[in-house]
Formats: structure tokens, C-alpha cells, sequence
């Protein structure tokens, strides 16, 4: 081992010095997210829906509402987006703390919230792409049904899929078995209270989203077409659901900035 | 009062009590940790772990305050003072020794050639410069402990706090650690090792913080420490070739309560008052007739001091 | 710290360190019981797993309780008994099957989340390593783990449906319930078989290869969700309902009707298609079973 010099140089400001460390920690946490077994499994499940997909296109009668009834919203908007929010949102922060790795994140003079949010911002821009692409990719192998629906399921996805992905991260950062929760949350939640009548689903990210979808694609009489369906989720209009999603992106990330500044987490080191 | 102590402290422990729910991890310690290296020492549950996530930032302290220089430990400037080495084996396995530690210079702002630099530096540091493009999957544990050691240095920190740093480490590995810290603490930075390797304590620690049941025993030097117990006899060895002369000599001496041969030319004492022994064992090698070799005391060690301050608390 | 006595010192010694079993030991298969148990163990002590062991057990008490009611009821009033029947909630196979059925996704879900718990730990944690090294072969911890597994799915499945078949029979006025419907015990066995055995050799295959709780859970939702769906979208596009056969959770269930005597005849899959299907599944996961813990090296 060698004798210890000083460090020939110091970097500039201590602002430009986290502003630099941000940066880098959105590239890093892209890259680790990006190779991980989860976009396997992601790509995977995207590779079965696209064959789900294609195979339903051979059909001879094929109608956007058909698509989106027997194809989008059991496949994509049920299963395939909720998982690329889990798949991400829990694994950024909670991951991290399963495998104690995110003590070297705490360790670095970045201020807590300022890892939150570059892990937020970081997250919620691959779910977006992974959504996007996805939604794309499936609408392109459909035909003209998936054309006519793609940009109306786009921006609900967009948005949905950055809620998840905000609760997902929130729940990774404040619970030890965050993933699980976030599994738990995903199913019991919103796979089972979007079913239930009455004002309960509105808890749920998957009513936003529908109301906001349904709303978009009138049009086509995408999902409205009984009366229990409107009783459903035509309580909102579209653009109110936009908003309560927009809204609530923001107080989820903002709270978990804050929360993650001031959480203890003792079981690291 | 040492040179150390003299020093502004680099970090300082005001009172500070920490509450898991309903148990207690410290309780109202106030110690200070000056340039130099300290060694913290404990049983398991003494409050060892809680002390070093207070002081690294993880804890927020229930009462009081830990202050790195002039910031609260929990705060972001704080970090930038201090280096971490976790006990825990986690490291970002995907990546090599090399591009992790460029990782954490990165995390802490580092750019350009001075980021090249200082890894490069660091590696040399703790001896991983050739070995630091494996992938930290594959390395040994000896390996891997010297990353994370890297990574706690990347940054050039005042306080370097280490916990267990020697496990895993083979023995030549063991003595360039202590050389890295020795010469970390010849820079005037402070590090404070953790250690349940008590005998290792001896070769590289000025001071030492003994904690039992969440709070400070005792600090200072093992020689500062060890004057607390004056009422207990000291343990010196004699190295003379007259050995028993020099026995029934010593025995008329006060100050002498127990004298054993333990070989031709080795006598053990129970002495207190040791001042007075050693004047007059000068007095005795002064007439010529005794041909003393050396002299030491053999319980100013960490583990035999940790013994003494032990069985000090356990009579509160 | 030095001890005086040197006797005592060395008869310290003696008892320091790593010695040698010098007792009987047990055949290695009891080791399968400890595994189970402590795996059953783990399961009881998450208070996330009781949300959806309380799912199921809410699920048994509504049968178990209106199973009663009935049986009260039919005292009172043979009319309202007739009533009762029409809704076909209790007592015949295709009640149990339903019920069952239900049970079944409950605990397909609780094994989505335990899966990492219960086997992914073991490669990723070298959980696998502190069995091995036990007085026990590779075969017996598969077993170990298979029987948990499977112990946890009967427990949802088979265990209260048993239950509710013989309370219904003993609530009735003679035991002919029993033997006129012994084909209801057959279907709950063999649907609670094929549900236990596939589950759990499934799962130990995905989770010794996936062993991290989120991409396990999204490939154990995967291989039951999507498969099922692509089935159909294929079955759609050619027109041959043999494709159908990709829906392993169909598979379990077509089966199910096979084991209760209610699987239509010459409806296509037949039901020893779908076996064959299955079994190739459960052979193909025990090849990747075997493969993944034939790579531990322990040193005994």
C-alpha cells in the first residue's frame, strides 16, 4: 500500500458538485434498472403479449372495440403496465435495500430528497418508455384497431403508468419488504377494488385511468357500453381524472422525498 | 491531556441518547473524536453499531446532538467529512473493483481527469491497483473489504469510521491496513475502527472508546484508561538474570503485593503504587548487582484494560 | 482470560469448536419434515401472507357456515332445503370444484409473493448451502421444498374442502352422502394432487432461476395470466381448441373435472391431452430443479 497524497484538485462548487453527482445517479440508476432480470422478464411478457396480440389480428372481423375490450385492457392495462411499474418503482429504492447496496447511496453528501428525486425522475421516465413502447408495439401489430386507439390509450398509460410507478417507489422506500407490498397493493387494491361498486375504487389508479380512457375513446363506445359500466366509471370526466393523476403523481413524489430525507433505515451497514 | 485532545474535534457526540421504540441504543453519550485513530470497543449490544450510524448520518439522534465539524451528522455537508466502510459484505456486484469505485467518486461529484486521479490514487491506497479489474462477484472477501474501504477514502474524508475492518483480511493484510491508518492519522485525519479484534487495538489505536450497555465507559489512552484503576494491581514483567534475588527484594517493597518466577529470569508483579516500584527497581540497577533487561506491564492492552472497565460497570 | 486450573482448561477446550455427532442419527428423511416445517414456519410469521391465508379461510368459513344452515334449515323446512339446492352451493362436485377453484388462486398468489422467501433465498442468500451441509443428500431438500410447497397449497385447497365435504355428510340423516358421492372425494384429492404437485414443482423451477421477489412474481403471474390469454388468442386465429392446452391454469382446472367425474367426453383437450401436457411440465421443471441445485458445490 502506498503513502497517502492529498487529492491534486478539488471539483468546483459544491453545487455544481451535486448537481454533477445527480446527474450521474439518474445515468447510474437507468443503466442498473435497465440491466437487470426484470427487463428480461419484462421483455419476456411483452414478447407473449405481442403474440397474444398478433394472433388475435388474424382474425377476420377485428373492431378497435374488440381490441381494446378482449385485448388492451386485459392484457396491457391490467397486467403489463402495473408490472413495468412494479418491475422499476419498487426495485429503485427498495431493491437497493434488500440487497443493502443503498448505503453507498446514503453515504454520498447528495441530499436525500435529491436522491429521491433523481430516482423518481429516472424511473418514471422508463416506465414511460417501456409503457410507450409497448402500447405502441402492440397497436402496430394489431392493425388498424390498434391505430385508431393508439393516441387514445396513450396519455391515460402515460399517466397511469407514472402513478404506479410514483407508488411503487414510495412504498420500496418506506417498507422493508416494499416489493411485496407493492404486489400486494397491485392486486388487492387494484385488480380486486375496481371491480366493487360505489365511490371505494376511486382509491385505485386503474378507475383514473379508465375514466380518463373511456372518456377519450366515447367515440368508439370503448367500455361504456351498460349502464353499470357508466354507473362504473363514468363518475369523472376524463379531464378530471387527468388532474387527480397529475395531482397525485406530484404529492406522492413530493411526499416521498420528504419521507425518504427523514427515514431511518437501520437495518443497513 | 494529549496532543489529540488539544485539537478541535473532528466529530462530537453532545449528550446523545438514541431510542429504538422501546429499547435504548446509547444513552447520553458525550465523547469526541479527534484526528488520530480511535478504536471503538464493546460486547455485542453495547452500542458500538448505533454510535457509528449516528456519527455516519443513518440515525437521527432522540436527544442531543452529533456534529461532524461545524454540521449535524445527519446532513448532507456532514457526508462530504466523512468515509463509511460498512461491516456489510454488499457491494454493486455487476460492476468491477475499478468501475465501482469511479461510481462513488462520481456519487460524490468527482469529474474528468482529477476523478482518474483519485481512483487511481485510492486503489494504490489500499493495494488494489492490479487486482481492480475483477468483477467484485468474483473477488475474495480480503478484496472486497478493501474496496469498500476505497470507496470510504474516495473523497479524501476528515473522519474515516471503519467497522470490522481487519475481518477477512489476511495477516500481511492486516498490517497494511494498520500502516494505511497509521498514515491516514499522520495526515491529521481522524479514524475510528471498530473492532472486536482486541489485540489488534494495541498495534494502531492512540485512544480507545469503551461502551457497554449503550453508554461510554471510559476514553482516552489505555494508559489514561488503565489510571483509573489504581486500586487494582498492575501487572509488570521483569526480565533480570537474577530473578530470585531481585524477588526477594522487590518483596520487602509495599507497593509489591505478589511477585512470581515464572522462568530463571522472569519475574511477574501485582504492584500499585507503580511509581514507586520503578523507582525503586532504578535504585536496585543502580548498585550493579542487578542486571534488569526489561521491564513492562502487561495488562496495559486493550483486552485486559477492556476486562478491568467491564468489571467496573458491572458493579453499577 | 486464563484459566488457573489447567485440567479444567483442557476439559474447556475439549467442548470448544466443531466435534463430531457421537448420538444415533435419524434417517436423512425426517430432515423433509424440518424443511417443511420451517417453511410453514416462515409463511405463518409474515402478517402480508395472513391477508391472504385470512382471504381463504373467510372464503371456508362462508361455506362451512352456510353448509350448517342449510343442514338446520332443512329441518325446519323441506321447501326452503329445495330452494336452497337450486343455487347448487354445497354438496355436489361442482361446488367443491368452484370452491376449489377460488382456494386455488388464493394460493397461486401467496406463492407469487413467497417464492423468493421460501426458495429464492436459498440460491440467492446460500440458504441452500446450510442444508446441504446438513447430514442430508440434494434429493431430500428438493423434497424438502417440494412438500412445502405443496403442504401450503393443500392447506388452501384440499385441506377445507375435505373438510367441508365431510361436514356436509355428517350434518346429513344417514352417511349415504359419503358413499353415493365418493366421487366428490376422488376430485377433491385428485384436483388437490394436480394442483400441489404442478404448483410446486413450478414454482421451485421458476424461483431456483428467478429467485428475486418482483421478476418472480411477474413470471409466476405470467406463465398463469398470459399464457392463458395467448391460448385463446390462438385458439381464435386457428380454430383448434388444442391450443388451449398453453393455459396451464386451465390445464389444472380441466383436469379438476377429470378427477370429479365432470369433464365432458371428446371435448377437445381431452383430459389425457391436458395430462400429458401437465406432465411434461412438471418433468421438464424437475430437470430444471435438478440442474439448478446440482450446481451447489458443498464440502462436506
Amino acid at each position: 500500500m502506498s503513502e497517502i497524497d492529498s487529492p491534486s484538485t478539488e471539483p468546483a462548487s459544491s453545487t455544481m458538485r451535486i448537481v454533477r453527482a445527480c446527474l450521474f445517479l439518474f445515468r447510474l440508476t437507468l443503466q442498473r434498472q435497465v440491466f437487470s432480470r426484470q427487463t428480461l422478464v419484462n421483455l419476456g411478457l411483452t414478447i407473449v403479449c405481442g403474440m397474444i396480440v398478433a394472433a388475435w389480428s388474424y382474425r377476420g372481423h377485428r373492431t378497435a372495440m374488440g381490441f381494446s375490450d378482449y385485448m388492451l385492457l386485459p392484457t396491457y392495462i391490467s397486467f403489463l403496465m402495473p408490472i413495468f411499474a412494479i418491475s422499476y418503482g419498487s426495485s429503485a429504492i427498495g431493491g437497493e435495500r434488500e440487497d443493502q447496496s443503498l448505503i453507498y447511496l446514503l453515504v454520498t453528501p447528495i441530499p436525500r430528497a435529491a436522491i429521491y428525486l433523481t430516482k423518481a425522475i429516472a424511473v418514471s421516465l422508463l416506465v414511460a418508455i417501456w409503457s410507450g413502447s409497448t402500447l405502441a408495439l402492440l397497436c402496430w401489430l394489431a392493425g388498424e384497431p390498434g391505430k385508431t386507439l393508439l393516441p387514445i390509450y396513450l396519455p391515460a398509460s402515460l399517466l397511469a403508468g407514472l402513478m404506479y410507478a410514483s407508488v411503487f417507489l414510495l412504498l420500496g422506500a418506506m417498507f422493508r419488504h416494499g416489493t411485496i407490498l407493492s404486489l400486494a397493493y397491485w392486486f388487492f387494491l387494484e385488480v380486486l377494488l375496481i371491480q366493487m361498486p360505489g365511490t371505494v375504487k376511486r382509491i385505485t389508479v386503474a378507475f383514473y385511468l379508465r375514466c380518463m380512457l373511456f372518456d377519450a375513446g366515447k367515440t368508439y363506445n370503448l367500455g361504456l357500453r351498460t349502464p353499470a359500466d357508466v354507473e362504473m366509471f363514468a363518475a369523472i370526466s376524463g379531464e378530471s381524472a387527468m388532474w387527480v393523476m397529475i395531482c397525485a403523481i406530484l404529492a406522492l413524489t413530493t411526499f416521498g422525498a420528504y419521507a425518504f430525507s427523514r427515514r431511518e433505515y437501520t437495518e443497513l451497514g | 491531556m494529549t496532543a489529540a485532545t488539544m485539537t478541535a474535534p473532528v466529530a462530537e457526540f453532545n449528550g446523545v441518547t438514541k431510542w429504538y421504540g422501546p429499547v435504548i441504543g446509547v444513552n447520553d453519550v458525550r465523547v469526541a473524536v479527534h484526528a488520530g485513530i480511535t478504536g471503538l470497543v464493546g460486547t455485542n449490544g453495547a452500542g458500538k453499531t448505533t454510535l457509528i450510524k449516528l456519527l455516519t448520518g443513518h440515525l437521527h439522534p432522540t436527544l442531543g446532538e452529533v456534529r461532524i465539524g461545524p454540521h449535524q451528522a445527519w446532513s448532507a455537508a456532514a457526508k462530504q467529512r466523512v468515509g463509511y466502510c460498512p461491516e456489510v459484505d454488499t457491494l454493486y456486484e455487476e460492476m468491477t473493483g475499478r468501475t465501482f469505485l469511479i461510481t462513488m467518486a462520481r456519487l460524490h461529484g468527482w469529474t474528468g481527469v482529477e476523478l482518474r486521479d483519485r481512483v487511481e490514487q485510492t486503489l494504490q491506497q489500499v493495494g488494489m491497483a492490479d487486482r481492480a479489474n475483477r468483477r467484485l462477484r468474483g473477488c475474495s472477501k480480503g478484496m472486497r473489504q478493501r474496496i469498500k474501504l476505497a470507496q470510504a477514502l474516495i473523497h479524501d474524508p476528515d473522519l474515516l469510521v471503519v467497522d470490522e475492518p481487519l475481518n477477512g483480511i489476511d495477516p500481511v493484510g492486516r498490517l497494511e491496513l494498520m500502516d494505511l491508518f497509521r498514515a491516514l492519522a499522520a495526515r491529521g485525519k481522524a479514524v475510528l475502527v471498530s473492532s472486536h479484534i482486541l489485540g489488534e487495538m494495541d498495534a494502531f489505536a492512540e485512544r480507545v472508546i469503551f461502551m457497554g450497555r449503550g453508554r461510554v465507559l471510559a476514553e482516552g489512552t489505555l494508559g489514561e484508561i488503565r489510571a483509573l484503576f489504581a486500586d487494582l494491581p498492575l501487572q509488570v514483567r521483569v526480565i533480570c538474570p537474577q530473578a530470585r534475588a531481585l524477588a526477594r527484594e522487590l518483596m520487602n517493597c509495599e507497593s509489591v503485593h505478589g511477585v512470581t518466577i515464572t522462568r530463571n529470569d522472569e519475574l511477574s508483579l501485582q504492584v500499585v503504587q507503580a511509581p514507586v516500584l520503578f523507582r525503586l527497581l532504578a535504585q536496585l540497577a543502580a548498585t550493579g548487582d542487578f542486571h534488569v533487561q526489561r521491564l513492562e506491564t502487561t495488562d496495559v492492552t486493550t483486552e485486559a484494560t477492556f476486562g478491568y472497565v467491564m468489571s467496573a460497570a458491572a458493579r453499577f | 482470560m486464563v484459566d488457573n486450573h489447567p485440567q479444567r482448561a483442557v476439559t474447556t477446550l475439549d467442548q470448544a469448536g466443531y466435534r463430531p455427532w457421537t448420538g444415533t442419527l435419524r434417517s436423512p428423511w425426517w430432515s423433509v419434515l424440518a424443511i417443511v416445517r420451517v417453511a410453514l414456519g416462515l409463511i405463518m410469521r409474515r402478517w402480508l401472507f395472513w391477508g391472504l391465508l385470512g382471504l381463504g379461510l373467510l372464503n371456508f368459513l362462508y361455506h362451512f357456515s352456510f353448509i350448517y344452515l342449510k343442514a338446520t334449515l332443512v329441518v325446519q323446512s323441506r321447501d326452503f332445503a329445495r330452494f336452497l339446492d337450486g343455487f347448487k352451493l354445497t354438496g355436489t362436485g361442482e361446488a367443491y370444484m368452484t370452491f376449489m377453484h377460488v382456494q386455488a388462486g388464493i394460493a397461486a398468489l401467496l406463492l407469487a409473493f413467497a417464492g423468493s422467501m421460501l426458495i429464492g433465498a436459498d440460491t440467492r442468500h446460500g440458504g441452500m448451502i446450510f442444508y446441504l451441509s446438513r447430514s442430508m443428500d440434494r434429493k431430500h431438500y428438493i423434497i424438502g421444498k417440494l412438500l412445502s410447497i405443496a403442504a401450503i397449497v393443500s392447506l388452501i385447497t384440499t385441506v377445507p374442502a375435505l373438510i367441508l365435504y365431510i361436514e356436509y355428510g355428517v350434518l346429513s340423516n344417514s352417511f349415504d352422502y359419503f358413499v353415493e358421492n365418493w366421487t366428490i372425494a376422488r376430485g377433491i384429492l385428485g384436483f388437490g394432487l394436480v394442483l400441489a404437485t404442478v404448483q410446486s414443482l413450478l414454482l421451485f423451477a421458476v424461483a431456483s432461476w428467478i429467485p428475486r421477489t418482483v421478476p418472480l412474481a411477474m413470471t409466476w403471474l405470467g406463465i398463469f395470466v398470459l399464457l392463458t390469454a395467448l391460448g385463446r388468442a390462438l385458439r381464435e386465429m386457428a380454430g383448434d381448441r388444442r391450443w388451449m392446452l398453453l393455459a396451464l391454469w386451465e390445464d389444472m382446472l380441466r383436469i379438476g373435472h377429470w378427477a370429479f367425474g365432470s369433464l365432458p367426453e371428446n371435448r377437445i383437450p381431452t383430459g389425457t391431452e391436458t395430462a400429458v401436457v401437465l406432465v411434461g411440465v412438471c418433468l421438464v421443471s424437475l430437470a430444471l430443479i435438478v440442474y439448478r441445485v446440482k450446481a451447489v458445490e458443498v464440502v462436506r
